[in-house]
Order: structure tokens, then C-alpha cells, then sequence
């Protein structure tokens, strides 16, 4: 009997020993790095901003500055509801303490300074594929804006989603950090469109279908699924007929503008705030978005739940 | 008195039937807006020359849309085939904002608008007023 009971417990101990080495967090740079603190540059960063949209999901709930990151936006799910956090250069309650290797771990390997596993809420499934170059322009934009007092609300989360722990076995099935190589047979539009959309536009995290663990299933990448927030359907975005397929370039790139669709209906609910950024960028970075998207294959979704 | 009574139910079913179309005026309304729209859009998207005066024609079809819709929003007009959210009158001070704001928008942008490049350059300003609106008082398509 006693045998049975050692033999139990070491395995318990071995099982939680790998788990334990399974889930450890992966930095893409060593805590202390120091290469990446100078030389951003804020109007570039400007962009990386507006094309990640951070400010979507950061800004200050009950108020219309997009630029007062101070967090506090419910984001029900499938797992608990979560609450974007204070991104502004507040010292105490956002990130003005982090240097730039820790806004490179968090968006590229989702994970916090403090070592634990963010949760992909946070879109670093996306932005993994952003260059540390993006991340410095981005940290040098993000201090120019207003330091906004008040932490936000830790998540409200159920057993077991609340144990951060177990995010790295998420991790290892579901972050890719296959950096992002041009393709040379393609234009120059093409390659900076497919970078603004896969590195950070995460068009991708709202218009796929997903698994029940919330990873995105990869043959309905853009064909569209249920919003993760609960409510309806978010509509298909590939090259079938069920999607955007009859969309020319000129088509895509307008609605990123203006929020138009070729039949002249105004987009509304998660995609305002969308067109709200896209609007703001470049016109020939909205035209390479609409390159590639164009360029996207035919993918037909999910069949729909029944009303 | 049953006189009286039979007055008021008439009064009461006038009202109601008053507000019976709204929903459907309010549609043809919007629908007005995206139509007076596409010449616009082609413009931009190189499908059509550009004609300053039916651009400046299309804002006013558009302000003059927004006028009317704010008066299609009565509480009795709430319930049926409509994507309006509750927020509507919830919200009612935001929303009739929101509606003010697309024909201030439409009616300041007319007169600016002399070549492309100035189309170019005012359309996002009137056109976000659609998506303000739509973010929070329409409901999502299911």
C-alpha cells in the first residue's frame, strides 16, 4: 500500500515539476536590456499606435480621448470578463517605470515585467510578429502622452482561467513567433500591407472562428465566427462569396477610410472603433492593407448556430 | 362619459398609429444617406469624375436626412423590425447629439469641397459621424 502512495506522490510531484518547466514564461529579450531605450522615433510610433489599436481597447472608459490610456474597458468572454489595463506613462499606475524590453515581452511574448503570462485578451498573438524597431517607436510615441492616475480592475475570472500559470501551455499551442519575412515575388505595398494587418491590425483575432480553449482554428482564419464578447456574428472577411469576395482594393481601402462598404452602409458596433484609427493612418498604408487583404484566400466559415 | 372614454382610446390609437411608420421612415431615411453617398465614394475610389456640385448636393441630402431622423425617434417608436438599440432612449441626449452632429458635419463640409483633394480631405470628417452612431445605437447584424 505504501508503495502505491510513494509511487502517486512522485508522480504528482514530476507532473507538477513539468508544468511547471512547461509553462516558463519565454522573454524575447533578457529582463535589463537596455539596447532598445533610445533613438524611437514618436511619428512613427504614432503609426504603430493607430494600425494596433491600442487605444480601442486602452482608453479610459466614459470619456472620448483616445488618447488617455488609463484602462478599465469590461471585455466579457467565453472565460470571465477582463479589463484592459492602465497603458498611459503613469508611473505607479500604467507603464512609465517599464523600459523598452519590457513593452518588447509583453507584446511579443505576453509576458508581464514582472514575469507572469499575460492573457491573449491581449492580441500578442499578433503582435509577436511586430520588430523590436516597431516596439522602440512605439515606446517613444507611448511617453508623449498623458500620464492618467488609477489602476484598472484585475480580471473577473473563474477557476481554473484564473490561474495565469497555465496560459504557458496556451502558449505552446497557440503563439506563433515566426517573425514576418518579405516576399520578394510580391510588391512593396503587398509585404508593408501584410505586415500592418498580421503584426498589428490582429484583424485576425476578431473575424476567425476559435477553439474551446480560444485558440483561432486555422482554416477559418478570417471567415469570420462568433464575437468573443458573446453578442452576434463577426462577419467573414476572406475572398468567398460569403466574405469580401466581390470587394475591389478600392473598395477596402475606403471603408478602412470612412468606414463605407461598397454598398454604402456605415459599419458600426467594434468596427467603428476600427475605422476610428484606420482613418488616421497613411493613405497608402490603408492601400497596402487593402493589398493584402484583397490577396487573402477563399475561406468559408463555420456553419452558424441555429437562431 | 363612455363619450369621453371613447375619445380618449381614439386620441390614444391616433398617437400610436402616428408612430406606426417611424420605423419605416426612419430606414428609408438612412437608406437616403447611404444612397446620396455612393456617387461620393466612387469619386474617390477614381470610379467617377469628380462634380463638386453633386457632392455638394449629396451633403444636403445627407444633412437634410439627419434633420428628419431626429424626429423619427419617438418613445412610442421603439418596438418592431428595428436595429436601434434600447441606448437609444436610454441615451437620448447622445444619441439626438450624435444625429446634430452628422448634419453640422454635412452642411460645414458642402461649401469646403472644390476639387478631389478637398473631397478627399473632408469626406472622414462627415463620414465618422455614421460610425459614432452605429458603434453604440445599432445593434450588431446576427
Amino acid at each position: 500500500m505504501r508503495k502505491w502512495v510513494l509511487a502517486i506522490v512522485i508522480l504528482g510531484l514530476a507532473g507538477l515539476a513539468g508544468f511547471w518547466l512547461l509553462t516558463q514564461p519565454q522573454l524575447v529579450l533578457a529582463k535589463g536590456d537596455t539596447s532598445l531605450d533610445s533613438g524611437g522615433d514618436p511619428k512613427r510610433g504614432q503609426i504603430v499606435f493607430l494600425a494596433g489599436g491600442c487605444a480601442s481597447c486602452h482608453a479610459s472608459v466614459k470619456q472620448n480621448d483616445p488618447m488617455k490610456l488609463g484602462g478599465g474597458h469590461a471585455f466579457p468572454s467565453p472565460f470571465g470578463t477582463f479589463f484592459a489595463p492602465n497603458i498611459s506613462p503613469h508611473p505607479e499606475d500604467g507603464i512609465g517605470k517599464w523600459t523598452t524590453a519590457d513593452l518588447v515581452n509583453a507584446l511579443k511574448a505576453g509576458v508581464s515585467p514582472n514575469g507572469s503570462h499575460y492573457y491573449p485578451a491581449f492580441p500578442y498573438t499578433t503582435y509577436a510578429k511586430m520588430t523590436n524597431d516597431d516596439v522602440r517607436d512605439l515606446m517613444a510615441y507611448m511617453k508623449t502622452l498623458p500620464p492618467v492616475a488609477g489602476k484598472s480592475k484585475p480580471h473577473a475570472l473563474p477557476f481554473p482561467f484564473n490561474i495565469r500559470r497555465g496560459l504557458g501551455l496556451w502558449k505552446l499551442l497557440n503563439l506563433d513567433t515566426t517573425p514576418i519575412r518579405p516576399d520578394a515575388a510580391k510588391s512593396a505595398a503587398w509585404n508593408r500591407g501584410h505586415y500592418l494587418v498580421e503584426a498589428l491590425g490582429h484583424c485576425a483575432e476578431c473575424h476567425s472562428s476559435r477553439d474551446f480553449m480560444g485558440g483561432i482554428i486555422a482554416k477559418y482564419r478570417y471567415a469570420g465566427g462568433a464575437d468573443p464578447e458573446g453578442k452576434g456574428w463577426v462577419p467573414n472577411m476572406s475572398q468567398s462569396k460569403q466574405g469580401i469576395g466581390d470587394w475591389s482594393v478600392a473598395d477596402i481601402a475606403l471603408m478602412l477610410e470612412s468606414g463605407l462598404t461598397p454598398s454604402y452602409d456605415s459599419v458600426g458596433s467594434n468596427m467603428a472603433d476600427v475605422i476610428k484609427n484606420t482613418s488616421k493612418l497613411p493613405e497608402a498604408d490603408r492601400k497596402a492593407m487593402a493589398e493584402y487583404i484583397k490577396s487573402l484566400p477563399a475561406r468559408d466559415g463555420p456553419p452558424r448556430p441555429k437562431k | 362619459m363612455i363619450r369621453a372614454i371613447m375619445v380618449s382610446a381614439a386620441l390614444v390609437f391616433c398617437a400610436n398609429v402616428a408612430h406606426a411608420d417611424d420605423i419605416a421612415d426612419r430606414k428609408a431615411a438612412m437608406k437616403a444617406m447611404s444612397k446620396a453617398a455612393k456617387p461620393v465614394g466612387a469619386m474617390i475610389k477614381g470610379k467617377a469624375k469628380f462634380d463638386a456640385a453633386k457632392v455638394k448636393d449629396a451633403f444636403k441630402v445627407i444633412a437634410a436626412n439627419a434633420d428628419l431622423s431626429l424626429k423619427l425617434y419617438d418613445a412610442k417608436a421603439q418596438k418592431g423590425k428595428t436595429r436601434a438599440k434600447a441606448e437609444v432612449w436610454t441615451k437620448r441626449a447622445d444619441f439626438d447629439a450624435k444625429m446634430k452632429a452628422l448634419s453640422s458635419a454635412a452642411k460645414a463640409a458642402g461649401p469646403k469641397i472644390t476639387t478631389l483633394a478637398s473631397l478627399k480631405a473632408n469626406f472622414g470628417g462627415v463620414m465618422k459621424n455614421c460610425g459614432a452612431c452605429h458603434k453604440v445605437y445599432r445593434a450588431k447584424k446576427k
